[in-house]
């Protein structure tokens, strides 16, 4: 004991020697968690204007404005329609966005409220005529004018998850527009007041979570961002881990360690121990900050009250996956060089797999197969059983053998790659 | 008088490789002499002094360190001996104290004797007023003494030195060979291996040239400068035994 004592004093004196790595370790995921967590808060909490979209009117009718009206009502768009007091046109508009100025301009052609209501009228009639011979035929010469269709333009470097998300809302809306025309055209049909009818809709949904033990807890940002921060943190202590094996193989130390009555076991395990030690350390502090500073600073607390100990569970089991994966790349890495940019990379690809970034779920069947066996991906669910699902021990325990197991896998090979290639 | 290292039959070779490192190589030193070794680049003392050190594992032949079977007993033997490599073998960003106190628990000095050992250490060495600096601030003298004493905190019976004073200053230099002789006149034996052969020609009691994996020239140091009744130098036996061509000192 004496002797894992003084390895590990060691390492530790290494590491606090290292006060640019340290700080790196602590401080990168802390800002990383702010930052994130900030940026997703405002866009789930609306706040205002923050997607400016040009719309270039043409109309002069009811229905051109109920979509601005609408678009407007949209707390994350700031809605243009003029600029310098003069109203915007399509050619003004495709300009902005070839410059790069502006994102996003809808076209709404001229007359399109009476093209589309004269559609409307035209179609119901047609129906009418047909059931019901006493109404008089339909004009059907609005079918033979040319189409007119509103436009969305988007500059090439918008994303597809917003242009979706805008062609979706717009989509929305029409749909919506086009109900209430043809009950518009019903009622002066038939002189009768139809509003009723889409005063409230037909199939009505509510968003509701399930846990455990059936209470209603809708996610905050934190919720969502503090296990895939945490991990992707705690993944981190890989460059590190993985750097301080190369720079011993490659000192003299390595030798002299060698020489010593001192088993790699032993070695290995003092290592293991300081390192755990700093993943615990991170998970700690990210914890403070989510649960302490957070609220401070605006944003919401995470609630981890009744849940501590299954996340330190779950953080300790991820900490000791990392550092299998750390102590795999270290024993391979011949050089401090082929250790550092590897180790990162390697996190970085672990972390887009297992869905720190982007949900499974969203992913192609063969990504999400891929995301099963990943560990980040482990500790990622187990984070979120405790903290949205309020699983027991029980209940994460194949996360955690799992994430056991890969930590082993790493440590053999790890080994076997030792005692065959790394011979004096 | 006992034996501290006996070697029998000692073959060995690299995996990949056509040729042995080592080719039934016999040897034994005595308990307290100070044995050098020497030999051109690639003639086998690394590979031999490797196997001693428990680095490399012996494929044929026996080794017995202090009457204990290298291949039985390697953890047992890594108690009594030191090794003191060629490059520095300690960690830049620790203290020189913090250094020996890793090292000498590592070789298993007891608790309660450590600091005594390391402040003594330090003591003779001369560097009681850098003992709590780091190394990486040292010169290179300086980290070869500290060097030194990682190996031998914990007094061991045997000690392995390659290249102990390459690169140093006289200063430096002297404070080494003086300490390792105090060492050897109570007991200590000493295996030791250097290119600088006019330092080993006045420091070491027998010495040994090893060449292609075999030793060539074994014996008291001085039996082997008296040639034909003339003292010639340890340099030129050196040259004369592996051929001038391939002298690579």
């Amino acid at each position: 004991m004496f002797k894992i004592y003084h390895a590990i004093l060691k390492e530790l004196r290494l590491l606090r020697r290292d006060l640019l790595g340290v700080a790196i370790i602590f401080l990168m995921p802390i800002v990383l968690i702010i930052t994130i967590t900030f940026i997703q808060d405002s866009i789930e909490n609306n706040v205002e204007g923050t997607l400016p979209v040009l719309i270039a009117n043409g109309d002069d009718g009811d229905l051109s404005k109920t979509i601005i009206n609408n678009l407007k009502d949209n707390n994350q768009l700031k809605i243009i329609t003029e600029l310098e007091n003069e109203r915007l046109t399509q050619e003004v508009g495709v300009n902005l966005l070839k410059l790069g100025q502006q994102k996003i301009l809808i076209v709404i052609p001229e007359d399109f409220s009476n093209y589309i209501q004269n559609k409307t009228d035209a179609h119901i009639n047609r129906l009418l005529s047909e059931v019901m011979p006493d109404i008089e035929e339909a004009d059907l010469s609005i079918f033979e004018q040319e189409t007119k269709e509103v436009f969305i333009f988007f500059d090439p470097a918008v994303g597809s998850n917003v242009r979706n998300a805008l062609k979706n809302a717009i989509d929305n809306m029409i749909s919506k527009l086009e109900t209430q025309a043809i009950y518009k055209t019903f009622e002066n049909e038939f002189e009768a007041d139809f509003s009723y009818i889409t005063e409230e809709p037909l199939i009505q949904f509510q968003e509701k979570s399930i846990t455990t033990n059936h209470e209603n807890i809708t996610p905050n940002a934190v919720q969502h961002n503090l296990p895939a921060w945490t991990l992707f943190a705690i993944f981190f202590i890989v460059i590190p881990l993985s750097i301080n094996i190369v720079k011993e193989k490659n000192q003299g130390t390595y030798i002299r360690l060698k020489t010593l009555p001192f088993s790699s076991f032993e070695f290995i395990i003092s290592k293991i121990l300081v390192y755990l030690f700093v993943c615990m350390v991170q998970f700690y502090v990210m914890l403070l900050v989510s649960v302490y500073l957070f609220p401070i600073i605006g944003l919401p607390a995470l609630e981890i009250e009744g849940r501590f100990f299954l996340l330190s569970v779950v953080a300790l089991f991820s900490g000791l996956a990392a550092i299998g994966f750390g102590v795999l790349i270290g024993t391979i890495s011949k050089t401090h060089e082929q250790a550092a940019p590897f180790g990162a990379t390697s996190v970085v690809i672990l972390a887009a797999v297992g869905g720190l970034w982007f949900p499974v779920y969203a992913m192609p069947e063969t990504m999400q197969m891929i995301a099963r066996i990943s560990p980040m991906n482990w500790g990622l669910e187990g984070f979120y059983d405790v903290l949205l699902r309020e699983s027991n021990l029980l209940q994460l325990s194949p996360y955690l053998l799992l994430l056991f197991a890969f930590f082993l896998l790493n440590m053999t090979i790890a080994l076997i790659y030792e005692k065959k290639f790394n011979q004096i | 008088m006992s034996k501290s290292i006996e070697i029998s039959n000692l073959i060995h070779r690299y995996p990949g490789t056509d040729f042995n490192a080592l080719h039934k190589l016999n040897l034994s030193i005595d308990k307290g002499e100070i044995f050098g070794l020497f030999g051109p680049n690639g003639a086998g003392k690394t590979t031999l002094i490797s196997i001693l050190t428990g680095l490399l594992k012996i494929d044929i032949g026996t080794v017995k360190i202090q009457g204990m079977d290298l291949r039985i007993e390697t953890e047992k033997i890594k108690t009594v001996i030191g090794v003191v490599p060629q490059e520095y073998a300690i960690y830049p960003k620790l203290t020189a104290r913090e250094n020996l106190q890793f090292f000498g628990s590592m070789y298993g000095v007891p608790r309660k004797d450590l600091n005594r050992k390391i402040d003594s250490g330090i003591a003779k060495m001369g560097l009681t007023k850098f003992a709590n600096n780091r190394i990486e601030t040292f010169s290179g003298g300086m980290k070869r003494r500290i060097n030194l004493l990682a190996g031998i905190l914990h007094e061991p019976n045997l000690i392995f030195l390659d290249e102990p004073t390459v690169g140093v200053d006289v200063h430096s230099k002297r404070f080494i060979i003086d300490f390792l002789k105090k060492m050897n006149e109570k007991g200590t034996t000493i295996v030791y291996s250097s290119h600088i052969l006019h330092e080993a020609q006045e420091f070491c009691s027998r010495v040994a040239i090893i060449d292609n994996g075999e030793i060539q020239i074994e014996g008291n140091t001085q039996d082997v400068l008296l040639d034909n009744g003339e003292f010639r130098t340890l340099e030129e036996i050196f040259i004369e035994t592996i051929g001038a061509d391939r002298v690579h000192v």
